[in-house]
């Protein structure tokens, strides 16, 4: 009894009850919290952040509606004239840097001012007929709508059309003459290819499809337009090739689209976290690219694109894990090097998530299995070492990290210093002062060369997690946890799935033609089925050889 | 809900369980002593009959590496004790850190306390732990083993440099594959006799030189055996790597024959309680030298005497073996028992136990077939 009592007040039992009980039920807490926030529906009414209102034939009525909901901004123009034929009073509103002026002028403002009657049957002074007459001889734009719904209209204006307002009529004519700064078209620098086209996406929409059109005259390229982002609705495309594309699919991407909710999305990122299927999960279940032939050469295997206006990322679902170790290159080049350059990513890939975990395993749990010589050799290099192994390569992989976000985030040229010193940092001066070993530094460097080999950014990112993950579970149980932390990545990824396609597909032996682009990218001709990990409707891509 | 709420619960219980272990079994590498070698000698003294030698590698320490040639790569420490691990645990009180025999690369054991003690009793620690390894070389030695521990080899560790010795089987006959404490234990467990190969300790080297015959019936050693016979129980088992045939033609000129490719086999026969066995040898090869200064004579009878010749002096290597381990020793050190199993499996249960009689009763014959493919770069007048 005394033991016992003894046992329980003692401050590290109690300690160990606390972290034993308190951290799973923080988790648990924790993860039901994050559940409940995302399943919860909204209560509130739809949000109408334009007032409608309805159009009267008097112009002056409805240029003051117009001002009081766009207010006083002064990008906006309104501009009052006569039509040149009939003296009837007209207005153009438009905003000032989204309109091409010289379109503006010479195809709108020029002939409206110097109509004049021509001989036709036409009466201008009933109001039905003027605007036929407008639509048909008058106007010299091709994209001309007549809107009556004032919302639209109003979104219209502020997308960069041109509203021109006509006295008598309670209709308004949308002309499209946008034009604004965009930015050339570039090699997208964050997948550089050393053969493949130089082109990448850009910020403007049309622009974007208009590029993947260009690649194929195929009638089944289809954009579906969606509006995302309440406040600020933004255009979004959804594109697949329709003969293609799985319909189960294209209806869950339509369908998880539909079901977004937020008032603005600034880049694909937000889009892509707002679909993907596990928002817990450390690995990107949504491939985003700046490579128009990339997303091409995906829908054309039957998944789909989502392109997003203003950001020159598209995302490609569904993904798998293979995805994020492709690069558009190893088609683009022969099959014998770029086979083996595949697997030499799969090795780079191994490398950047485990080579630390293993150093830290060996130097701390297996020194019998170094061979003798370096055994003694990092034996003498860690003498005077003050750390154990894990904070070493903590240490190092921490500064790394740093060292690899500050150069991200400067300017070139400063970046390029920042390395430089970071380097001289680590590589010398930590070594010197012995603070580290030169075998620590050698494995941190070649694990971060390791990780930059791989061809998607997102996936480099969920790799650089995992590492120290790694590092973590080498320290407490060496290669018996290093293992059991492969094995949990395993039981993870296999459960994990993206738009309902297994996260490791083909690794689960799911199809037997699919593993010839797997490890291995073997010869084009004997790839003559689409992936059936997506289930195309049309499965043959060629017919003979 | 709830019960799925429990489960996680108990799942997250037992994540956490796991990391309560710690840093289990960690240690880090410069917080060990490596033993590289261990040395057995016997001591007058009747309290503490073994002394044992440890070798313990030094690392070096950082900026001195340049230095390191100078300084001892090694520490030896012998104490004497009666019991193995209580030596290896009283080193503990002399070291800074814990011994550690992973990489324990060699075990060198005095002639004379082979033939006083039991090596299953020497060795039983070793064995039964489980952290050494099974692939330490184990070599006799004439000189006290730790006397040959403590040679000084210019920039090597004595115990690793007998394990590397071994790596030169491909290249003489006159050595024995290494054995290693994992044969020596399935050797002793069945009670078979087997040979380890013998070191001496020459000034400042240490050198192979041929081997003592352990008898399976009390692990002791009982006998010794020259270069010449490692060379013809080498021909006999097969089992060398390639190296050298030295032998003489009639006018006494030497010639060396250059083993590139050799093969034995024992053909055991067993009839009426008389035991025979019939070994044959093929073997192809190079003439790598010539004393008889006939290099320019390269006619097909010129070589076939050679062969003849060859072969004569492979089977008096074999046979002068045979008649030392047969009529001396009587231990089958050869494995002439495992042919025999394979052939009589029966008769060999009933034989089993006697088998080293058996063995040296049997009569051999030999039968040697030797090739010459080549006899090198010569060029003809």
């Amino acid at each position: 009894m005394g033991n016992i009592l003894e046992f329980l007040i003692r401050t590290d039992v109690w300690m160990g009850t606390i972290v034993v009980v308190l951290v799973p039920v923080g988790f648990t807490v924790l993860s039901n919290k994050l559940k409940e926030l995302r399943k919860k529906t909204h209560k509130r009414k739809e949000q109408h952040f334009i007032q409608n209102f309805t159009l009267s034939p008097k112009i002056s009525a409805n240029v003051e509606q117009i001002k009081a909901i766009v207010g006083d901004s002064s990008d906006i123009i309104f501009r009052q004239f006569k039509l040149g034929m009939d003296n009837r009073s007209c207005s153009i509103v438009y905003i000032d840097g989204l309109v091409d002026q010289h379109l503006l002028q010479q195809s709108i403002l020029h002939p409206l001012l110097n109509t004049k009657q021509v001989k036709s049957g036409l009466n201008f002074f009933k109001t039905e007929s003027i605007k036929d007459f407008l639509m048909l001889h008058t106007i010299e734009v091709s994209d001309v709508k007549v809107v009556k719904e004032t919302d639209k209209m109003v979104r219209q204006l502020l997308s960069g059309s041109v509203l021109l307002l006509v006295d008598g009529l309670a209709e308004v004519f949308v002309l499209s003459v946008k034009k604004w700064i965009l930015r050339g078209m570039e090699e997208p620098i964050t997948e550089t290819l050393v053969r493949g086209p130089r082109m990448g996406f850009i910020e403007n929409l049309r622009d974007n499809t208009a590029m993947l059109r260009r690649m194929t005259t195929d009638p089944n390229l289809t954009f579906t337009d969606f509006e995302v982002g309440e406040r600020t609705k933004r255009q979004l495309t959804v594109t697949y090739l329709k003969d293609i594309a799985n319909e189960k699919l294209l209806e869950e991407v339509k369908e998880r689209i539909n079901n977004l909710d937020i008032d603005h999305a600034a880049e694909t990122g937000y889009i892509e976290q707002l679909i993907e299927d596990d928002y817990l999960s450390i690995f990107p279940q949504v491939q985003s690219t700046e490579r128009p032939d990339r997303v091409m050469a995906a829908i054309l295997e039957g998944r789909i694109a989502i392109l997003l206006d203003g950001t020159p990322y598209a995302l490609i679902v569904p993904t798998t894990f293979s995805m994020m170790l492709q690069s558009p290159e190893d088609y683009y080049e022969r099959w014998i090097p770029m086979s083996l350059i595949r697997m030499l990513r799969y090795v780079a890939a191994f490398l950047s998530v485990f080579l630390p975990s293993f150093y830290i395993a060996f130097v701390s749990f297996h020194q019998g299995l170094i061979p003798t010589d370096l055994a003694l050799a990092i034996a003498g290099t860690r003498i005077g070492v003050p750390f154990p192994t894990i904070i070493e390569a903590l240490l190092m992989e921490v500064s790394i990290e740093l060292l690899r976000e500050a150069g991200l985030r400067l300017p070139r040229p400063v970046g390029q210093t920042v390395g430089l010193v970071g380097a001289l940092i680590i590589g010398e001066a930590a070594v010197q002062a012995g603070l580290v070993s030169p075998i620590m530094v050698i494995v941190v460097a070649a694990t971060a060369i390791a990780s930059f080999v791989s061809p998607q950014y997102g996936a480099g990112i969920a790799l650089r997690v995992l590492r120290f993950l790694a590092m973590f579970s080498a320290a407490f149980l060496g290669l018996y946890g290093i293992s059991l932390f492969f094995l949990a990545i395993c039981v993870h990824t296999v459960k994990l799935r993206s738009f309902g396609v297994p996260y490791i597909t083909p690794g689960t032996l799911y199809s037997k033609d699919d593993w010839k682009d797997f490890f291995l990218r073997m010869p084009l001709f004997t790839m003559r089925k689409r992936p059936t990990e997506y289930f195309p409707k049309d499965q043959v891509r060629r017919k003979k050889y | 809900m709830a019960k799925q709420k429990m489960k996680r619960n108990i799942f997250a219980g037992l994540i956490v369980l796991l990391f309560l272990s710690g840093c289990w079994d960690s240690s880090d590498i410069e917080d060990m002593s490596f033993v590289i070698g261990f040395g057995f000698d016997s001591s007058e003294n009747e309290e503490t009959p073994i002394k044992h030698t440890t070798q313990i590698a030094v690392t070096k320490k950082k900026g001195e590496q340049a230095g390191a040639q100078q300084g001892k790569m090694y520490q030896d420490i012998t104490l004497e004790g009666n019991s193995l691990h209580d030596i290896l645990r009283s080193i503990s009180l002399q070291l800074p850190y814990p011994v550690y025999t992973d990489h324990l690369a060699s075990i060198v054991i005095n002639q004379e306390t082979a033939e006083r003690y039991d090596l299953s009793i020497l060795l039983d620690q070793i064995l039964r732990d489980n952290v050494t390894r099974l692939s330490p070389v184990v070599v006799l030695s004439k000189q006290q083993a730790s006397d040959v521990l403590g040679t000084n080899i210019e920039g090597e560790i004595p115990s690793s440099y007998i394990g590397n010795i071994f790596d030169n089987e491909t290249s003489t006959m006159k050595m024995l594959p290494p054995v290693r404490v994992g044969d020596i234990a399935a050797n002793i467990s069945s009670h078979v006799s087997f040979v380890l190969p013998n070191v001496t300790k020459e000034k400042n080297t240490i050198l192979v030189h041929g081997a003592g015959v352990i008898s399976g019936k009390n692990n002791k050693l009982v006998g010794y055996l020259t270069d010449d016979e490692v060379q013809g129980i080498n021909w006999v088992t097969g089992k060398g790597k390639g190296g050298l045939l030295n032998f003489k033609d009639e006018k006494d000129n030497t010639i060396i024959y250059e083993v590139q490719h050799y093969k034995t086999k024992v053909e055991p026969l067993y009839k009426d309680g008389r035991l025979a066995f019939r070994v044959k040898v093929t073997s192809q090869g190079w003439i790598s030298e010539d004393w008889s200064q006939s290099s320019n004579n390269l006619s097909e009878r010129y070589v076939q005497k050679l062969e003849h010749l060859a072969e004569k002096k492979v089977v008096k290597l074999m046979e002068d073996t045979m008649k030392k381990l047969q009529n001396e020793y009587q231990s089958d050190v050869i494995e002439f028992h495992d042919s025999f199993r394979i052939s009589y499996p029966r008769d060999y249960q009933e034989m089993k136990k006697d088998w080293d009689k058996y063995f040296a009763d049997a009569d051999v014959t030999y039968d040697a077939k030797i090739k010459i493919i080549n006899t090198g770069d010569m060029v003809k007048d």
